[in-house]
């Protein structure tokens, strides 16, 4: 909306380029019948007219010299060879850059190098897990106690000392099993009502009712079908993996068309920018 | 000679019939570079690098209006001129006004050596005035209003010269118009009776 409240934004523009004569017939007619209709239209133009003759009164002003050229200021504006080549190199680098951007982008099963493992670990640097075990066994002792049970309890069940001759009498037989590592040592029996066993096994399967197995000690009731044990938390440092990051051909000639654009365009404008102020 | 023949040569290289044609637009190149700067020094530069450009650049010039073609270039140039002064201001181009009103110190193209007539003095204040209400404009807008309604371009040349089509430069005028006409105002008692806005328009 114009400023001029009875009239819209489109009737004034309609009354300025009624002024200035330059409508078409059919505005023109239109322009004539706002006039007719609306009272504030007529008002309105001649303010227009009176703006106008307002901004003729401006006087013209009187130039301070002749502004015709000298054949030093007629020469042509030509860039210079450093110019012209920087420029031209700004465009090569441009042109270049669209093709391999265009080809990063197009071709969607570039084969991208995977990272490469440049060389295995050495064996000698990765930890002998038994020698670790050994030491940490030597810190801490595993210690299992058996006690004494009433025959035919226990984790032995069934064993009886009838049917192993030499075996300690009324004891219950646990079958005790290295499923893995193995056991350097053979266990001790100290006592034949309390036994406890020094192991360096990772672990022990003790068998419920399977049958007899060798008698290793023999367990109070309250302790049966429990064997306790302590969990010793061993940590094997690994080596690190040595990795090489393969070299992405397309991304380095991204990178480097890129400066070059940018410091050949930066320093034409420069020199354009220094050649125009002289 | 006719201007038509004077491009001709200008165009084979031939200087003197391009200072001819200087000669003949200078005046209008400069005015519209005053008018549109606010300032004779920066106008002056305007002025000069329109010529010189223009005399490099003949060859592009491929018939038509050659006024319009000019300040097409002129105004471009002004354009120019004129972000470059609003990224580093130096001297402000309007009366430098006391506390109590006093005027300090007036703009370059207002500066007369002799004595003044009341009568002369009022015409450069209203003169000034509607400088500084042209001043307020976009230069859009302020390049249009002064190409029509102060150098009396029709809207086609005037949209040669902005490289704008015809009903923006109708917009852009009455937007100008409406917008000088309301700041004028400010300046009323400036104003003769004939120029104040009637009743019946005003808001």
């Amino acid at each position: 909306m114009t400023n001029f409240k009875h009239l819209t934004d489109k009737e004034f523009r309609l009354l300025s380029a009624y002024l200035d004569d330059e409508l078409t017939e059919q505005e023109r007619e239109n322009c004539r019948i706002l006039l007719a209709a609306n009272p504030h239209a007529a008002p309105t133009l001649e303010n227009l007219r009176n703006l106008r003759s307002l901004l003729r009164f401006l006087p013209e002003l009187t130039v301070p010299h002749q502004f015709t050229l000298t054949h030093l200021e007629a020469q042509p504006d030509r860039p210079g060879w450093m110019e012209l080549g920087l420029r031209v190199l700004s465009g090569l680098s441009a042109v270049a850059l669209t093709v391999v951007l265009a080809i990063d982008l197009l071709v969607p099963f570039r084969s991208v190098p995977q990272p490469a493992m440049v060389e295995s670990a050495p064996m000698e640097d990765v930890p002998d897990v038994k020698t670790m075990v050994e030491e940490k066994d030597a810190e801490e002792p595993m210690v299992f106690n058996f006690q004494a049970e009433p025959p035919g309890m226990g984790l032995g069940g069934g064993g009886s000392p009838a049917d192993k001759p030499g075996q300690i009498p009324g004891a219950i037989i646990p079958d005790i099993s290295i499923t893995e590592g193995e056991m350097e040592e053979e266990p001790v029996l100290r006592d034949e009502t309390q036994e406890t066993f020094e192991m360096e096994s990772a672990e022990i399967d003790t068998k419920g009712d399977q049958g007899p197995g060798p008698i290793l000690g023999v367990r109070p009731a309250e302790e049966q079908a429990d064997v306790s044990f302590q969990e010793i938390p061993i940590e094997i440092p690994l080596p690190e993996p040595v990795y090489e990051q393969p070299l992405d051909i397309i991304l380095v000639l991204e990178i480097a068309l890129v400066t070059m654009f940018a410091v050949s365009a930066l320093a034409a404008f420069l020199i354009r920018r220094k050649r125009r102020r002289l | 000679m006719e201007e038509s023949g004077l491009i001709k040569q200008a165009k084979q290289g031939d200087l003197h019939a391009f200072n001819q044609l200087v000669l003949r637009y200078q005046s209008q190149v400069y005015n519209l570079a005053c008018r549109m700067m606010s300032d004779t020094m920066l106008a002056d530069d305007v002025t000069q690098n329109t010529f010189i450009s223009a005399y490099q650049h003949l060859q592009s010039f491929r018939g038509g209006s050659f006024r319009a073609w000019l300040l097409r270039i002129a105004t471009n140039n002004c354009y120019d001129e004129l972000r470059r002064v609003k990224r580093k201001p130096t001297q402000d181009l309007h009366p430098i006004v006391n506390e109590s009103g006093e005027e300090l110190e007036d703009p370059i193209w207002l500066t007369d050596d002799g004595q003044l007539p009341e009568e002369f003095m009022q015409s450069r204040e209203l003169e000034a005035a509607i400088q500084r209400c042209i001043d307020q404009l976009q230069a859009k807008f302020k390049a249009v209003l002064i190409m029509v309604d102060i150098q009396g371009m029709n809207y086609k040349e005037a949209s040669i010269a902005v490289k704008s089509p015809l009903g923006t430069i109708r917009s852009r005028l009455a937007r100008a118009r409406d917008r000088v006409q309301r700041c004028l105002q400010n300046f009323a008692e400036l104003l003769p009776e004939k120029y104040r806005l009637k009743d019946g328009s005003q808001q």
